[in-house]
């Protein structure tokens, strides 16, 4: 019998969005070598989605060829208490998984952002479309009310959909730590936090349930902490937390971050470590212990252009051989204008050290307009 | 002591070490828990959310159904989509690459899977 697979045509298209689909994110990149805190440039105190004044300064400042940063470049003049923007993305490339080359290109992400606040308490909601079988669909990622006491600084509270806080938070969700670590894309949660951020301290608490209206990919309960102290312009240590509960499983992750920024050498070094406890209810398996971890090196090369090489590691459980994967990453990003960013993202994976079956990659180019 | 194994076991995993023989369960409760659900029920991709080509791999009845309908192993389409060994004559083409695309399933997961396919595929 032979089935020549439009199954996998499809479901190839798929993962290639996976690999890069996203939402707008912050970029942690930035946080020693521009600011201090995500919040200093979104709106969201945990960073991504809509910029605040001073990150769309930031990406005017950055851009190559500059341009105004505002909403639609300034065409429409929003009142102070209103905040709108986007995301429109699109890639293409080529991926071998050990059995030859294959080539795609997609649209990645369709998205808007809306925040309306009135002394320190407002509302932050996101709409685009997403996958639904083989159609489109109209989704809500997160959506919140939010209390800040300052723009980037200060106590925040917030209450709704969105995704717990902790790690990194790179904006690339197919390096290990957000794909294998408990942030993977679409695992926004309902639930309420509390923070404080400022430029030496940022802490973030999250508590969450399962999700009562769709079958979501995160289906637990739980909560996480994030802390992480910052020593100057050069130094940041991080610790995280989460307790995740189901009818399922439950999983424990505890983590480490680090960032340090060489200013002589324009270069950030960034480090993710978490050892995450599996336990599986109803005795399905016996408990599992995984690591996953992450080193990033960014190097500013000039305003506008930034190359981050990774090594990222995963053993899904550590008890049993060849189940571990290691991957270098090389991303170069170039910010051409305050609304549009190419990046070009390519990879190489091993399984087990090559013992663990056929290595793989890709190679995508993405185009990101910032509406 | 604890801190002593806890310190062997990163310093392990960062060697990529684990025994050799493999000791968890053929069952497709543990299958779907601890290698589909992670790797395959993913965004965009055949979680319920986005059931992605009309394969939801993240409900446990409807994976389970997509799965059992071929065993053994060498007779599972599904099998050959991860990177499985089939027999020959029973192929589909992967114009796709194998599965998951960012992620490809490790040699021993693949073998778990085989080792459940070939016990009869039961709902276990």
């Amino acid at each position: 019998m032979r089935r020549t697979s439009s199954l996998a045509i499809a479901a190839a298209a798929a993962a290639l969005v996976v690999v890069t689909a996203g939402a707008a994110h912050a970029y942690p990149q930035y946080q020693l070598s521009k600011e201090q805190t995500c919040g200093a440039c979104h709106i969201s105190p945990a960073g991504g989605g809509l910029l605040n004044d001073n990150g769309e300064l930031t990406a005017e400042d950055e851009a190559v060829w500059g341009g105004n940063p505002a909403f639609l470049h300034g065409l429409v003049t929003l009142p102070d208490a209103l905040s709108i923007g986007g995301d429109l993305r699109f890639a293409g490339g080529v991926h071998d998984n050990g059995q030859g080359p294959g080539g795609a290109a997609f649209p990645m992400q369709t998205e808007l952002y809306v925040h309306g606040e009135h002394e320190g308490f407002g509302v932050y909601a996101t709409g685009g479309m997403t996958v639904d079988g083989n159609s489109v669909k109209p989704a809500s990622r997160e959506h919140y009310l939010l209390y800040r006491q300052g723009d980037g600084e200060g106590l925040y509270a917030r209450a709704g959909r969105f995704m717990p806080v902790m790690g990194l938070r790179q904006a690339e969700h197919v390096l290990y730590p957000r794909r294998f670590g408990g942030t993977a894309l679409f695992t926004e949660v309902y639930g309420a936090g509390v923070g404080w951020l400022s430029s030496e301290l940022e802490v973030h608490a999250t508590g969450f349930i399962a999700d009562p209206f769709i079958d979501s990919i995160e289906r637990g309960s739980g909560g996480a902490l994030h802390v992480e102290k910052r020593f100057g312009n050069k130094l940041s240590i991080g610790h995280f937390d989460r307790l995740t509960t189901s009818d399922a499983d439950t999983r424990l992750h505890v983590g480490l971050t680090g960032k340090l920024w060489l200013e002589d050498q324009k270069l950030l070094l960034a480090a993710e470590g978490q050892v995450i406890r599996q336990d599986f209810a109803l005795d399905r398996g016996p408990t599992r212990y995984q690591v996953v971890g992450q080193l990033l090196a960014t190097y500013f090369a000039r305003p506008g252009l930034f190359v981050d090489v990774g090594l990222g590691h995963f053993d899904q459980d550590l008890a049993v051989a060849d189940v571990d994967r290691d991957a270098v990453d090389v991303n170069v990003h170039v910010f051409p204008h305050a609304h549009v960013e190419l990046v070009l993202m390519t990879r190489y994976q091993l399984l087990g050290l090559g013992g663990g079956g056929d290595g793989s990659g890709y190679a995508l180019l993405m185009a990101h307009y910032r509406i | 002591m604890k801190h002593v194994l806890a310190l062997g076991s990163l310093l392990a995993a960062a060697a990529g070490c684990g025994l050799e023989t493999d000791e968890r369960p053929a069952s497709f409760s543990y299958l779907h828990e601890a290698i589909l659900r992670p790797s395959c029920a993913t965004a965009a991709c055949h979680s319920a959310q986005n059931n992605r080509a009309l394969v939801n791999l993240q409900d446990r009845d409807e994976a389970l159904s997509y799965w059992n309908t071929a065993a053994p192993a060498e007779r599972s389409s599904m099998y050959r989509l991860i990177g499985g060994e089939t027999d020959p004559d029973f192929t589909i083409e992967l114009q796709g690459g194998r599965m998951p695309l960012d992620a490809p399933l490790p040699q021993a997961d693949i073998l778990l899977i085989g080792r459940w396919l070939d016990e009869g595929a039961q709902d276990n």
